[in-house]
């Protein structure tokens, strides 16, 4: 009896030990992981079509607009350590026949948040309680609704976002690079998985991944990512800083990706 | 039959533990060599960069001199505390009184340390200032890989009887207690200078006291705790927590993840110490 309940408490704990090993994220920082439609309403050609842009940040709508590209990635510093705001993302060509590059920067993340606290002063409605209703006069009421009647048209459009954008630089990239990274960050956002309680942290970075994979829109954003996520964190880093000095390295990035130790999504 | 049914099931037992200890020793080592794998893809670009500038003299040097000083800084903090102010060696100097601090503390000769390491510092960064591009995570990894190679290095640790292996013998959390304010205050000053900073969290508790508690995990732009909650109370090793503060050396704003941590616990006061002053947000 005794051998039996040695022999259950060994399973248990071993299978503890091997679930947590293959854990992408043990006590980690905060994560969000997203799948939903791509695309909400069509459009009479492809560049018309109404993209899903419900799981996208202030940040992410002030970078990329309003579509949604095959690969996006996000890293964002705090004003604590990497001061510093950076973003790719990987867009067809108008012929759809090629894909190209285009990297972002944008120093200064505290003037960043300055520019996402305004921003969404103007994309949210503004809700009273029913008990304060009355506190407010008339006028102020009417102007409350006229601005809650703007907010769907003004969230929805790129004008509020575009003059935070900063000026961006674009490659053209192979099919099998975009072929790889896309395979790749699929898999990483289908595989993930977390374990534990996250503690309280303070500072640190997120990133964002984001890709499309056929109808649907993945999206996986991390608080100090761990192993593959890091690794994949650090490889989308890379891409960044290696095109901001006009040196980007395919056959590294390939080399790199055919390396990382999760199965191809697609 | 009974001793051969018995030990029968006692190598189905054996067999059993043997068969199950081979396979989590497969998924250990899958998973060491899948860790290891990380780091390996990671630094292997620069790895030529690495052993260049680590094995340097210039890197060497300025390992010794800033551990040196964070030797210095550390016995100046133990001799401070326990100096008494009230009989100090008090000499006439041209007419004036002086009064001077233990001999112990003088000894240490702290200004000299701190003037010895900026000089190392500036000689590696001339010589390689790509240095001024790593965070510290990779620069941590740079001075790892110096103090694993280096016979010089390793030479001034044993002289001045450092074990840098003693982080690992302890728990992963570091715990120093203070009983006053002016205590916190003094310590959290000396910390932010340190050559080798990183963020610490302090948490003070309802009956007065603080605890600075230290992660391995932490940075010089990150730091963690675990902390619980029971009814409109957080606590801290059993003790409720009325405020829960946290070093920068940037600036004084709260990043998102500050203000992330204080909406999801809001039983407690949040601020950030920064520059000699606690800022609430």
């Amino acid at each position: 009896m005794k051998k039996a309940i040695f022999l259950v408490t060994v399973t248990i704990v071993g299978c503890q030990i091997a679930s947590s090993q293959k854990a992408d994220h043990v006590k980690g920082g905060r994560f969000l992981k997203r799948i939903e439609y791509n695309v909400t309403g069509q459009g009479m050609t492809e560049v018309d079509n109404m993209y899903n842009l419900d799981g996208k940040s202030i940040l992410d709508r002030i970078l990329f607009g309003s579509i949604n590209s095959p690969v996006e990635f996000v890293f964002s510093g705090s004003s604590e350590g990497n001061d510093e705001i950076l973003a790719f993302r990987i867009t067809k060509n108008s012929r759809m026949d090629s894909y190209r590059l285009e990297i972002m920067r944008m120093p200064d993340v505290k003037k960043v948040y300055n520019a996402i606290n305004f921003l969404s002063t103007k994309v949210n409605k503004i809700v009273i309680p029913p008990e304060l209703i009355q506190t407010i006069s008339l006028e102020g009421r009417e102007l409350i609704n006229e601005h809650n009647k703007a907010v769907d048209s003004v969230k929805r459009s790129d004008d509020s976002y575009k003059p935070y954008r900063s000026e961006s630089k674009t490659f053209r990239i192979s099919n099998e690079f975009v072929e790889k990274l896309h395979g790749k960050m699929a898999a990483l956002i289908d595989n993930f998985k977390a374990i534990g309680i996250p503690p309280i942290a303070f500072d640190g970075y997120e990133v964002t991944f984001r890709t499309v994979v056929e109808n649907e829109v993945w999206s996986l954003k991390i608080h100090m990512p761990q192993k593959n996520a890091l690794l994949m964190a650090n490889l989308c880093r890379q891409i960044i800083m290696d095109a901001d000095i006009n040196k980007p390295d395919e056959t590294k990035y390939i080399e790199l990706l055919e390396e990382m130790d999760f199965k191809n999504h697609l | 039959m009974k001793a051969i049914l018995k030990n029968q099931k006692n190598r189905i037992f054996s067999l059993s533990v043997i068969v199950m200890s081979v396979i989590f020793a497969g998924i250990f080592m899958q998973s060491c060599e899948s860790n290891s794998f990380l780091s390996e893809t990671d630094s292997s670009e620069h790895l030529s960069e690495i052993e260049l500038i680590t094995k340097s003299a210039e890197f060497e040097n300025y390992i010794i001199a800033a551990t040196g000083l964070q030797q210095a800084l550390k016995t100046f903090e133990k001799e401070f505390a326990i100096v008494d102010f009230a009989n100090l060696e008090t000499v006439i100097e041209n007419g004036k009184k002086v009064k001077y601090l233990p001999a112990t503390i003088r000894s240490l000769n702290i200004d000299g340390k701190i003037i010895l390491t900026n000089e190392k510092k500036e000689a590696l960064l001339n010589k390689y200032p790509q240095l001024l591009t790593l965070n510290l995570p990779d620069f941590a990894n740079y001075i790892n890989n110096c103090v694993k190679q280096s016979i010089r290095v390793n030479e001034f640790f044993l002289d001045e009887k450092i074990n840098i292996y003693q982080p690992s013998l302890k728990s992963v959390t570091s715990e120093y207690g203070f009983n006053n304010m002016s205590q916190l205050v003094g310590y959290l000053y000396n910390w932010t200078f340190m050559p080798n900073y990183v963020e610490v969290i302090v948490v003070i508790f309802s009956d007065g006291t603080s605890l600075a508690v230290l992660d391995s995990n932490n940075t010089a732009n990150y730091s963690e705790i675990n902390i619980r909650t029971l009814g409109n109370s957080h606590y801290y090793n059993g003790k409720r927590i009325s405020e829960i503060t946290h070093t920068h050396r940037g600036s004084y704003s709260p990043s998102s993840a500050d203000l992330q941590a204080k909406n999801s616990n809001p039983y407690c006061s949040w601020s950030i110490f920064y520059n000699g002053a606690f800022y609430y947000y």
